[in-house]
């Protein structure tokens, strides 16, 4: 395969554009799920509400201050990196060009800096710090491009959403069920993570793997993917039907538009443990991805493809 | 579902005769503010000189504001949960005679007992309309502490016209929407647990 060289320019022009527009433009897989839950919402304050929050999403775009959120999140690359490609600095430059993406975009008022010390609370006015902004990298053989996703993960959603347990191996599926339906009531009550969202749920893995399959079935799979395993798919669906079922509707003021997806990935896990994982993404899911391809030309799109089964 | 428009300051007869599920657009002077100004107004009685009798809607802030030139403006305007302020809630309230709170999601038990004997509502959003509320301040009037705490800490004074919708989340009659949707959702659970087999599973 030829290489695929990649200036640092062109890295960091990915970078700056990918999450200047996530925090901009509204995705088109959440633009079409908003408009049929419109469609078949029964609850007239529920339907007010949503039709409200698309217009406030694609209605102002001309604004050169427009933003889907005022929260622009806990800023997140995801990198997908084909065998052939090869970065101007070498791919620890990632780093080092993923912090000045965010410098510059924060100073330029693209971002609000919401990243502060954990414990002193300083903030920066930068939105970088230590492993800051966030990176995950994956080399695939089976591409010949690369792949930039911007992820701002917001902090409502982050902080009332998420949820991790070690279980045995004995409490088994019953255990599974137990785990994401006690997690799915207590997060969508009073609208503290911002419903109809994507819910992400992690089976197996080791504790931070767990929590990252969960993290990214919220925010990298597009909305009406299906895991390909029958039975995983089955219970994504009949999850989905349960939380639109429940009432709970936009922001959990009621109504049967209660979620905009289920999503749930496995991993293979060791023998002594069943590790558990609930991850909710509000209705915004701002994701862009931003590839240059293998003839160099450079596009974007919303539907990134993220999972490595 | 018919949209009210309140004229503010807003009268205890004017709240206490909303009910939760109303959806309500704002006209007049309201301000901002978050966890810092209400520690001073109730720790260290340090209150800005302003009027409570005629500023007596509060927003808990979680916009962006923008300074062109000398003017500042709201770039996108809405609020942060509300539940965080839960525990100085009825101090708050009494104190600066709110009339209602805006803000993200809903507030406790204490404070809707402080509302129900003050005459308080809380008013929370289920649309994301940052913009929109933006767009519907009209003039930013005065701002407290601006230099102390930041834009975002800062207590402004907004003049607003038509600014929501709202929905009425806590009345003065006891009631809060979202325990009253949770509990239809907790029913619906009730079944899928069954379903499930897990409604008395303990983990090991």
């Amino acid at each position: 395969m030829e290489s695929l060289f990649v200036s640092s320019k062109t890295v960091y022009d990915l970078m700056y554009n990918s999450m200047v527009m996530a925090v901009k433009v509204l995705n088109t897989d959440v633009r079409s799920k908003l408009r049929e839950l419109i469609a078949g919402e029964e609850n007239a304050t529920a339907r007010l509400n949503l039709e409200l929050s698309l217009k406030n999403c694609v209605d102002y775009i001309e604004n050169e201050d427009h933003l889907l959120c005022p929260d622009t999140g806990a800023p997140t690359y995801y990198v997908r990196i084909g065998e052939n490609v090869r970065l101007e600095e070498g791919f620890s430059s990632l780093y080092k060009v993923s912090q000045k993406a965010i410098r510059d975009a924060t100073a330029a008022f693209k971002l609000r800096p919401n990243m502060v010390h954990p414990v002193t609370r300083k903030n920066t006015g930068t939105n970088v710090g230590f492993y800051a902004p966030h990176l995950e990298l994956r080399f695939d053989p089976d591409i010949d491009y690369m792949e930039v996703v911007a992820v701002p993960i917001s902090g409502g959603s982050e902080t009332s959403g998420t949820f991790y347990r070690m279980m045995s191996p004995m409490d088994g599926t019953k255990g599974i069920m137990k785990f994401i339906l006690d997690c799915i009531r207590t997060s969508i009550y009073a609208g503290k993570t911002c419903p109809p969202n994507i819910i992400g749920i992690g089976i197996g893995g080791t504790a931070d793997l767990c929590m990252k399959l969960a993290k990214q079935a919220a925010v990298l799979r597009p909305i009406g993917s299906r895991h390909p395993d029958k039975e995983i798919s089955e219970l994504e669906n009949r999850l989905v039907a349960l939380v639109n079922a429940s009432g709970n509707g936009p922001m959990g003021m009621g109504g049967n538009s209660g979620v905009l997806d289920v999503h749930i990935e496995y991993a293979a896990t060791h023998i002594a443990g069943l590790p558990v994982a609930y991850n909710a993404q509000c209705w915004l899911c701002r994701r862009k991805a931003a590839r240059v391809n293998a003839d160099g030309s450079i596009t974007y799109s919303d539907t990134p493809r993220w999972e490595y089964r | 579902m018919a949209t009210q428009r309140l004229t503010l300051p807003l009268s205890e007869a004017d709240v206490r005769r909303l009910h939760i599920g109303d959806v309500v657009n704002l006209d007049g002077l309201i301000y901002t503010c978050r966890s810092l100004f209400q520690i001073d107004v109730v720790e260290q009685d340090v209150l800005p000189p302003m009027d409570f009798d005629k500023l007596n809607v509060m927003l808990h802030m979680g916009g962006i504001m923008k300074q062109v030139d000398e003017k500042w403006i709201p770039v996108s305007l809405l609020g942060t949960s509300s539940i965080r302020f839960e525990k100085l809630g009825p101090e708050i309230i009494k104190k600066l005679n709110v009339r209602a709170v805006i803000g993200k999601s809903t507030m406790g038990e204490q404070t809707m007992k402080a509302m129900k004997a003050h005459g308080c509502v809380h008013l929370a959003w289920g649309a994301l309309i940052g913009n929109i509320l933006a767009e519907k301040v009209i003039r930013v009037v005065d701002v407290y502490n601006l230099d102390e705490l930041g834009a975002l800490e800062a207590t402004w004074i907004f003049e607003v016209e038509n600014f929501g919708p709202f929905i009425v989340d806590i009345d003065t009659h006891g009631n809060n929407l979202f325990d009253r949707v949770n509990e239809d959702v907790a029913n619906r659970f009730k079944e899928a647990y069954e379903e499930y087999d897990i409604s008395d599973f303990n983990y090991t």
